[in-house]
Parts: structure tokens; sequence; C-alpha cells
């Protein structure tokens, strides 16, 4: 059986900038979702946005 | 070194970039579920079905209030969506239309003319009241220029560009909404 010289080589461990990945989309989502629900304004402005843009590109 | 050779700013690149595609993404698909769940339509997306109002059921009203109104709301019976959509008042009928029906986006974006055509029982909202109607799509005759005409008095030239032409060539879609019991679900003429 062989081995490796020198000691054994290990790969950082990047678990944690993956969860706090996740935990930044998460909280992405939740703030998107709760502005667009409750800021007055704001589902108005996306959806003239929006109209505007499909009124553009379908004629 | 080249700062696109390091392997953490292509990362958090790719990151942000997520970011910012999802946060539209996100927003479009809230209003779209919150529409959905409503009782009417928001402006884009369609909304749940008609419940809150009278329903209205007897003799024809006298449509003439209609010339007044600006937007109603429109649900299907199949599928059971609303959406807000203009309407013109002629010779005391009523009638919507559906404009963009010429390209790609404009029918994916306008499903609900074609699911007209296929099942016409309707119900619209209009001034707070409900009435069940049949949608007919009218594609020729002499009733088309003026309700197009209509149209145009009422929304402006800029807005409501379509002509008798374009109702002809199928690029803009005009219904008729007739009485449910006229009998004349999905039907053209």
């Amino acid at each position: 059986m062989a081995f490796r010289a020198g000691p054994a080589e290990r790969k950082p461990d990047r678990s944690h900038q993956v969860k706090r990945g996740y935990w930044i989309i998460g909280g992405v989502i939740i703030a998107v979702v709760l502005i667009v629900l409750f800021v007055p304004g704001v589902g108005n402005y996306i959806e003239s946005t929006l109209l505007g843009w499909l009124a553009r590109t379908a004629s | 070194m080249n700062i696109l050779r390091r392997p953490n700013f292509v990362r958090n690149l790719l990151r942000v970039i997520g970011v910012l595609v999802l946060i539209p993404v996100v927003a479009l698909g809230t209003l779209a579920i919150s529409a959905r769940n409503s009782d009417g339509p928001s402006v884009v997306f369609s909304g749940g079905p008609l419940v809150a109002g009278e329903l209205v059921t007897g003799p024809e009203p006298d449509w003439s209030f209609a010339r007044d109104v600006r937007t109603i709301e429109l649900q299907l019976l199949e599928p059971p969506r609303s959406r807000l959509i203009w309407i013109a008042e002629h010779e005391g009928k009523i009638y919507v239309e559906s404009a963009y029906m010429g390209g790609l986006i404009g029918r994916l974006w306008k499903r609900w003319p074609s699911q007209a055509e296929r099942d016409g029982r309707a119900i619209m909202r209009i001034a707070g009241k409900r009435y069940e109607r049949t949608l007919v799509r009218i594609m020729t005759g002499a009733v088309v220029e003026g309700v197009m005409a209509e149209y145009h008095r009422k929304y402006g030239s800029g807005l409501s560009a379509a002509t008798p032409a374009d109702i002809e060539a199928g690029t803009t879609w005009l219904f008729e909404l007739a009485p449910r019991n006229a009998n004349l679900t999905g039907a053209t003429r």
C-alpha cells in the first residue's frame, strides 16, 4: 500500500461561506417580497414600468 | 495579477449578478401571486374570480354610463381569472378589445382572447356591480368602424390606434359583451 509523503492535503472549509450565501439570498427574497407587498407605490411603479415595456415591445 | 483570475472576484461577481437577477424575478412573482389570489386584477397581472359586488340580472341596462368608465374588470368562467380592460359603448352595446395580437409577445402576454374564443362566458364588474356576459368576437361589419371611433374618442388615437383594418387582419381582437342568454358562446361574426 502506497502512502503519500508529507501531510495530508486538506481543502479549505467553505461551508460557512455557502451558508452565508444562502442567508443573503433568503434575506433578499424576504426583503423584496415585504417591500413589494407593503411599501405603498412600489407595486404600482413596477407594474407601470412593466406595462410600458410590454406595450413598447409588443407593438 | 489579473483581477479576473482571482477565484473570489469571479465568485462574488456571479453572486452579485445572481442577486440582481433575483430581485426583479421575486418582485414580479410576488405581484403575480398577490394578484392571482385577489378579488380582481392588478394593472398587468390577472386576478382571481370577481366575487364582490351585486350580481345584476334582468333586462339589459342602459350602457351609456360606460362611456365615462375608463376600465372594467373582466373575468372568464374558464379559466376563472380576471383582468383590467378598456371598454367602449356603441349604439347601446358594449365592446372590449385586445391589441398586440399580431406578434409573439402580444400573444404570450394576452391569452384571454383565445380563451374567450373557446368559451366566451364571462363576468364583468363595472362601477362595483357584476354582470354575466358572453364574449362574441367581431371581425367585420359596419359596427367595427363605430366602435373603433368610440375607442379613439375615449382613449385618444395615441393609446388606441387600432383601425377596422387591424380588426379584420386579426392584429387587434374585438369582442362584444353580449348578454349571457344570447346563446353565442365563443362565437365569431
